[in-house]
């Protein structure tokens, strides 16, 4: 697929929809998005790259393998529930620590990791998939 | 502390060879025995000991399992003979495989045979006993497939393990029976709960499974055939695993049980009844065969029958003279197997009939067969003698009609076994016909020869050594008080000397007779070896299995997705049919609430949607090419996610938006490897598909409407609803839910996602390597 305007189009969109990405991840807790639509989103974003410029490209810009991505959600995801462990709770309880206005914790770590298993998982298969072609 | 320590030491020597630098191969294999060594000392400290020391732990107890072991003197004494014999055989070994290149992996399932066979001595938990009897077979299973290269070292590891792991399952339900009979699963608290049981029937089926899983490690007949077949396995194998130890763990489990068991009638039949009869047929058969190995093997059977079948007699004198057979036996047999590997070895020949004139170029390595084979044969003044006339002289204390039945037995079998022996010593060693003598001169090692004469005469100087015979002595202290007396009040007390000789001088003559009329006759031996019944019985049954699963296989999974669905839409279009006809009332009132009080009132907006979706449908249906399908199911979705919109569900209608369009875009890409075929081949598969489609969504739309008005629980929302700011800091109540109430189950689904998304990616680029090429 070679089309200027895709190319054009592509280049402002992708960070675009890879910052919105982001913002649907941290405002997930309070309104909707979250890991899941997050991930997805920004799996959106670069399989418009890919679509764009091609596969090879797009996996340079990525850096590193979608495998990695995966891997590193999925650790993040139960070293968060570990986290609680150290504290003398049971697996997976929300810690949380407050800093004036702002309440942060341990279910935004894990959300992150579903965050980046989602994009992983879903990058891993249709990459494969373009490259087929 | 002690005993889980040496299992500990055996085992850490499996991972030895892995973890050392190979400087010099043979240096790092004989360091492989340092942890055996002094897991052997512990045991050798613990021997003189008084106590019997106990270690336990909890693992698991909600499930019964724990981590508990026991030592008792014949624990102990049991122990040492699989330590002491196997450091002898791993140095057999070094140099048996010493050119073998997968010989790291040998050593692995070597020492974790050696750490998993203490663990079962020791272990004083059923369940824990069921983990390491498990553990044996399946390094048994490796270590006869050694050799994978060839298809019969494959078959015969398979069968080995598909015998014993199946006897293994018996075992384990067995068990289980028993814990829910007694509620413990403790070796020493069963045995005064067993005592007054409530479950006659359970108890008995217990019995029964427990005994089918001691037969198939023990290789009773009819699961006597793997034993024969596995010697396809290296020798050190053989003689470790399949004589000297794993098969006897199954005796061994009968000897634990048997104070438990003992008032039970079934278990001293069934025991008595195939041991005996495999105690004759391993004899009998051991005669016809042509390869030493298998023959050997045949001995080994009919030894372990007649160890369970003095189990299953069951008096404590005859149990004290079957431990010390069973001692006797691994020594002399260990040599047995070696001898024969190393012939194996060195000439090349597994059939008796190929070697001949051992003795003029061999003299040291005649003199271990002499010895041997001596023991084998039970001669005088040997380990085996000895456990005999223990053995004869504890029957003499039975009833008289169990005397005359157990010494016809002990004379049949032994003179049997004593008739090979000769065959056995005459035909390899001392014929010397040497025009076809294959044996090559000179064995290269020190080792092959000498741990076989080590074992050669082990087997006859334990008896004439003063200390040794103490240690059995002592044995026989330990071990008789802790048995049920049952059938000893028939004491006769009084026997002759010569009477107590008289079953074995009975059994030699008529075995060196025997031996010579076959040599003399020569064309009882089938030179390929036989093929038992049992062995191409279980070659059919498996080979039907096979056939049999691969056809239903193929009928269910025909490649065609298509059929996959329809599959799955008819099983699911019957199972809510039943539910329908037989909940139609309260199913009636609840559609019927559903269409008198809708919740929800349908607006136009509702109208415009649902005929948009409906569109999208037929669109679908119709459509003439791929892509516009794909584009309509795209508009499909795109519905349903303005749907969920309007219930005011926008995290669910953000993530549906997203995948409808991920969904589309990957279609697209998906048909460059789609056939091009049409949808449909016959008008008649058209009809009968829009038949099963149809009443599929019927059948759904009805469950639907059903099931949404049905409340068997007390609704769950206000709960998230009122802790979701407070406990969880979070507004947005779906993903608290997702995150943090049940995150637990977020986390399964993510490690689910992907592992799906790494088979996935697997499965395309194997596709695209094979495209390749």
């Amino acid at each position: 697929m070679n089309s200027l305007i895709l190319k054009t189009a592509g280049k402002y969109i992708a960070p675009l929809l890879f910052l919105f990405a982001i913002y649907l991840l941290f405002t997930g807790h309070n309104q909707p998005g979250g890991g899941f639509s997050g991930g997805l989103v920004a799996s959106a974003s670069f399989i418009l790259l890919a679509f764009a410029y091609g596969v090879e490209q797009t996996q340079k810009w990525i850096r590193i393998s979608p495998l990695y991505i995966i891997a590193i959600g999925l650790l993040l995801a139960v070293g968060s529930g570990v986290i609680s462990i150290l504290f003398g709770q049971p697996f997976m309880t929300g810690v949380w620590i407050t800093l004036e206005s702002l309440t942060l914790g341990t279910p935004m770590l894990f959300d992150t990791g579903v965050f980046l298993v989602v994009l992983g998982t879903t990058l891993l298969i249709i990459l494969e998939l373009i490259k087929e072609v | 502390m002690l005993i889980p320590t040496t299992i500990l030491l055996a085992l850490s020597s499996a991972l030895l060879p892995f973890l050392l630098h190979p400087l010099n191969k043979l240096l790092r294999n004989i360091i492989l025995t340092i942890p055996p060594l002094l897991a052997l000392l512990i045991i050798i400290s613990q021997l003189n000991s008084q106590e019997v020391p106990s270690y336990q732990l909890s693992w698991l107890p909600s499930l019964g399992l724990d981590l508990y072991f026991e030592s008792s003197y014949f624990q102990l004494l049991f122990g040492f003979f699989i330590l002491f014999i196997g450091i002898f055989i791993h140095l057999f070994a070094v140099i048996y495989l010493q050119n073998d290149p997968s010989q790291k992996s040998w050593f692995f399932w070597f020492f974790m045979f050696m750490g998993s066979m203490l663990g079962l001595i020791f272990s004083a938990n059923l369940f824990l006993l069921f983990l390491f009897w498990e553990l044996t077979s399946l390094a048994s299973f490796f270590l006869i497939g050694h050799y994978y290269e060839q298809e019969e070292a494959r078959k015969s590891a398979w069968e080995a393990l598909l015998i014993t792991g199946g006897g293994g399952l018996c075992l384990l339900t067995g068990f289980i029976m028993i814990f829910i009979i007694t509620g413990s699963v403790n070796l020493p608290e069963l045995q005064d709960k067993f005592n007054n049981t409530s479950y006659p029937l359970l108890t008995n089926i217990a019995i029964l499974l427990i005994i089918l899983g001691i037969m198939t490690k023990s290789a009773q007949y009819p699961f006597h055939f793997w034993l024969p077949d596995a010697m396809t396995a290296p020798a050190p194998a053989s003689a470790y695993l399949h004589s000297a130890t794993m098969v006897k763990a199954g005796v061994f489990l009968s000897f634990r049980l048997s104070p438990i068991f003992s008032n039970l009638y079934l278990w001293h039949v069934l025991l008595v009844f195939f041991g005996g009869f495999t105690f004759f047929w391993g004899a009998l058969c051991c005669l016809k065969e042509n390869s030493i190995k298998k023959a050997l093997a045949y001995t080994t059977v009919s030894t372990l029958g007649l160890l369970t079948c003095l189990i299953g007699i069951g008096t404590p004198e005859i149990i004290y003279s079957a431990v010390l057979l069973m001692f006797a036996h691994a020594i002399y047999k260990a040599g047995l197997f070696l001898f024969a590997g190393t012939i194996e070895f060195t000439t090349h020949h597994k059939y008796l009939s190929k070697i001949e004139g051992l003795w003029r170029k061999q003299p040291l390595f005649f003199m271990v067969a002499l010895l041997s084979i001596y023991s084998l044969a039970g001669f005088p003044y040997t380990f085996s003698f000895h456990a005999k006339e223990e053995l004869i002289r504890s029957i003499y204390r039975l009833n008289p009609s169990y005397i005359v039945m157990f010494s016809l037995l002990l004379i049949i079998g032994n003179s049997l076994i004593i008739g090979f022996s000769t065959r056995l010593f005459i035909i390899p060693l001392l014929r010397a016909k040497t025009k076809e003598a294959t044996f090559h001169p000179g064995i290269s090692s020190f080792l092959l020869t000498n741990i076989p004469l080590f074992f050669a005469i082990a087997g006859i100087s334990i008896p004439l050594s003063k200390d040794l015979t103490g240690i059995f002595h002592k044995l026989s202290h330990n071990f008789i008080p802790n048995i049920v007396v049952e059938h000893s009040q028939n004491t006769t007390g009084h026997f002759q000397h010569y009477l107590l000789l008289l079953p074995s001088i009975l059994s030699w003559s008529i075995g060196i007779v025997l031996g010579f009329y076959i040599i003399w006759k020569g064309n009882i031996i089938n030179e390929q070896g036989i093929t038992p019944f049992a062995t191409r019985l279980y070659q059919h049954i498996i080979q039907q299995l096979l056939l049999q699963s691969d056809r239903i296989t193929r009928f269910f999974q025909n490649g065609k997705l298509r059929s996959y669905l329809q599959t799955f839409a008819v099983a699911v279009l019957i199972v809510s049919f039943i539910a329908i006809v037989t909940e139609w009332e309260i199913i009636k009132a609840n559609i019927l609430t559903h269409i008198v009080r809708p919740e929800h009132k349908i607006t136009k907006y509702d109208f415009i949607l649902t005929s948009i979706i409906i569109a999208g449908i037929f669109g679908v249906i119709f459509a003439r090419t791929k892509l516009t399908a794909v584009i309509c199911l795209g508009i499909i979705g795109y519905g349903m996610a303005i749907v969920f919109l309007i219930f005011s569900a926008p995290d669910l209608a953000m993530t549906q938006f997203i995948i409808e369009t991920l969904t589309v875009s990957l279609f697209v890409f998906v048909f460059y490897h789609l056939p091009e075929q049409p949808l449909y081949r016959r008008k008649t598969t058209k009809y009968q598909n829009l038949f099963i489609c149809t009443l599929f969504g019927i059948v759904m739309g009805f469950l639907t409407l059903s099931a949404s008005s049905i409340q068997t629980h007390p609704s769950i929302s206000s709960y998230f609803t009122t802790k979701s700011l407070n406990e969880a800091h979070g507004g947005n109540i779906v993903n608290v839910i997702l995150v943090d109430f049940r995150g637990f189950d977020t986390l399964g689904e993510i490690t689910v996602l992907a592992i799906a998304g790494i088979g996935t990616y697997a499965l395309l680029r194997y596709q695209r390597l094979k495209n390749h090429e």
